[in-house]
């Protein structure tokens, strides 16, 4: 079943500056408007249960997009459907059935315990109140945060913190969570420990993940399919392991030879870096074979060799760039 | 349901604000004490007013401290429960709006309430005060709470429709504290000492008075049923044009992206 449904959606944030006169002066009155589309017609859906990473650049677009799809905002055009509701018209009938965490902003009031802003949060969602213990007691244990729930959150580590936000999101069993970077400013320890509990969100109580970050680890782990935007419009739409697949395509090697030998670049490979007799090459498997690369020296001659693939984070780096087709 | 519910979230937030100002608690009292010391001020300016003067527009120093007790109570009552209403300005323009849009309630309801102003609670006092000192009658202290309500409910949904053109313009909020400030100013004053021109405009764009004025006279001075029930229905007709002004500007709403967290 589709949970999201988007059509051609486009957002654009219209702004007005002074005209510049032929003499260079500013104009008193007249204004011309700038437009600008922020979103430009994307169309995608999302599967019930799915953990979908939707990511770009800064600017690309992103958060437009999630905030349209959580009735922040009013699309300019196109057409929305999240569990089959508009979120600019059904934004209070939406807001009981999905969940947002956002990374940069947070919805707890920090001079207050978590435990009083979970209460607060089950009145602004209207769960009784036997319930919303029970809740909170489940919640506490799965995101192990009994020992720090009655401490004010202002006294909180970040990664607390965010743990906190997330089971506040949760209290009303939304069935669809937005995380816009989540995982922004925390340790890895944090970062790893957050990631833990979105992924049992997501395989255990089957709630659909839709993930913002920059962080390539976050969306390795957490995400199984990817959409990359750029520039208001969706650039790759894949698995992660398509993506992963189709562009992993380039290889880096690291040799350690018995003697400096003075390797030639061929088409498909490029030494990046060379010191006395250790060499980093990229191998585009695309334009040749590793046979190539080894017939550049002697076998003899090999002391060590290293194959790795080229990080997710550079592909993607890529795709931004649009190096990538 | 959704009256029950939402009167439980405006109880839950006022509870929450107070309960986090009373960390604090020698700034609480303080706050409070000093509200009401700044207003009992005024008691002695109009007390050596009417020392020179027997009455102004008909009304004596009872019946202008009346109005005084009401405008002060609704000024209080609505800072203390809708505080909120006074940041919109900033939350919009900050695009901070966004946590309350995620929430199941009503944005307006929500942002005005999520702040309590708590001096505002020594302005409710202060209404009580001023009974006191002009020796009410026993009703008089019952009839306090619907006009403060009826009062703080006007005083609230003119701010915010008028704030509500800051969606639109840079610095819409300007008009909205000048209008304010008419309201509050002329709301001490008996009414008789306007001209018809200021009247009509006190009874339609400028309310103040169905903020003191009326409920000071047909609440307490005159009993009137069709004046009160008159006050409650321009009141409903003010909520309902600020909640319609403000979520026809939601439209024009366009977020941000400031890190930022609720204080």
């Amino acid at each position: 079943m589709k949970v999201i449904e988007v059509n051609n959606l486009k957002k654009e944030f219209v702004s007005k500056k002074r005209i510049t006169k032929p003499n260079g002066k500013k104009s008193l009155f007249k204004r011309e408007k700038c437009v600008k589309n922020a979103v430009d017609g994307i169309s995608f859906s999302v599967e019930e249960g799915e953990a979908l990473a939707f990511i770009g650049p800064n600017g690309a677009g992103k958060s437009t997009t999630i905030k349209m799809l959580t009735g922040i905002l009013y699309p300019t055009s196109g057409d929305i459907k999240v569990l089959g509701l508009n979120p600019s018209k059904d934004r209070i009938k939406l807001s009981y059935q999905i969940g947002s965490v956002f990374g940069q902003k947070e919805q707890l009031w920090v001079h207050l315990s978590a435990m009083e802003n979970f209460k607060f949060f089950g009145s602004i969602y209207d769960i009784k109140k036997d319930k919303l213990e029970k809740r909170i007691d489940e919640l506490a244990s799965i995101f192990e945060i009994k020992e720090f729930i009655n401490q004010p959150v202002k006294s909180l580590s970040l990664g607390q913190r965010m743990k906190c936000e997330m089971v506040a999101s949760l209290l009303h069993e939304p069935k669809m969570l937005f995380f816009d970077e989540p995982t922004i400013g925390l340790d890895p320890i944090a970062k790893e420990t957050l990631r833990k509990l979105i992924k049992k969100i997501n395989r255990e109580l089957g709630t659909t993940i839709f993930f913002t970050s920059h962080d390539v680890g976050d969306i390795e782990e957490v995400c199984k399919r990817v959409i990359i935007i750029n520039d208001g419009k969706i650039v790759l739409d894949d698995s992660m392991r398509n993506l992963k697949y189709h562009h992993l395509n380039k290889k880096l090697v690291e040799v350690n030879l018995k003697k400096d030998v003075k390797l030639k670049e061929k088409d498909g490979i490029k030494v990046l870096k060379s010191k006395d007799t250790l060499y980093k090459i990229e191998v585009d498997m695309n334009k040749t074979t590793m046979d190539e690369l080894m017939s550049l020296f002697k076998a003899d001659d090999l002391q060590d060799i290293t194959i790795s693939s080229e990080p997710l984070e550079e592909i993607i780096k890529d795709i931004y760039r649009g190096k990538d087709e | 349901m959704a009256v029950k519910n939402n009167l439980k979230m405006i109880f839950s937030y006022f509870r929450l604000n107070v309960k986090k100002e009373w960390k604090y608690k020698t700034s609480f009292f303080m706050q409070i004490a000093m509200m009401i010391l700044n207003d009992l001020f005024f008691i002695i300016q109009w007390y050596i007013i009417f020392q020179l003067v027997d009455n102004i527009g008909g009304y004596g120093f009872n019946e202008t401290m009346l109005l005084w007790a009401i405008a002060a109570g609704g000024f209080g009552f609505s800072h203390a429960f809708f505080g909120g209403a006074w940041n919109i300005k900033d939350i919009v323009y900050d695009g901070k709006l966004d946590v309350f849009l995620t929430q199941p309630k009503s944005v307006l309801l929500n942002v005005s309430c999520s702040s309590t102003d708590i001096s505002a609670i020594g302005d409710m006092i202060y209404a009580y005060v001023v009974l006191i000192i002009i020796g009410a009658p026993w009703h008089w202290y019952l009839l306090m709470i619907p006009a403060m309500i009826i009062a703080g409910l006007i005083y609230v949904s003119v701010y915010v429709t008028y704030v509500g053109l800051c969606f639109y313009m840079k610095q819409g909020d300007a008009i909205a504290k000048s209008i304010e400030g008419t309201v509050n100013k002329a709301a001490n004053y008996p009414p008789h000492i306007f001209n018809y021109v200021v009247k009509g405009l006190f009874l339609t764009l400028i309310p103040t008075f169905f903020y003191t004025f009326i409920p000071a006279q047909y609440f307490f001075i005159t009993f009137n049923i069709w004046w009160v029930l008159g006050a409650v229905a321009v009141t409903a007709l003010w909520i309902a044009i600020a909640f319609a002004t403000f979520n026809h500007g939601l439209k024009k709403y366009n977020s941000g992206n400031l890190m930022g967290g609720r204080l």
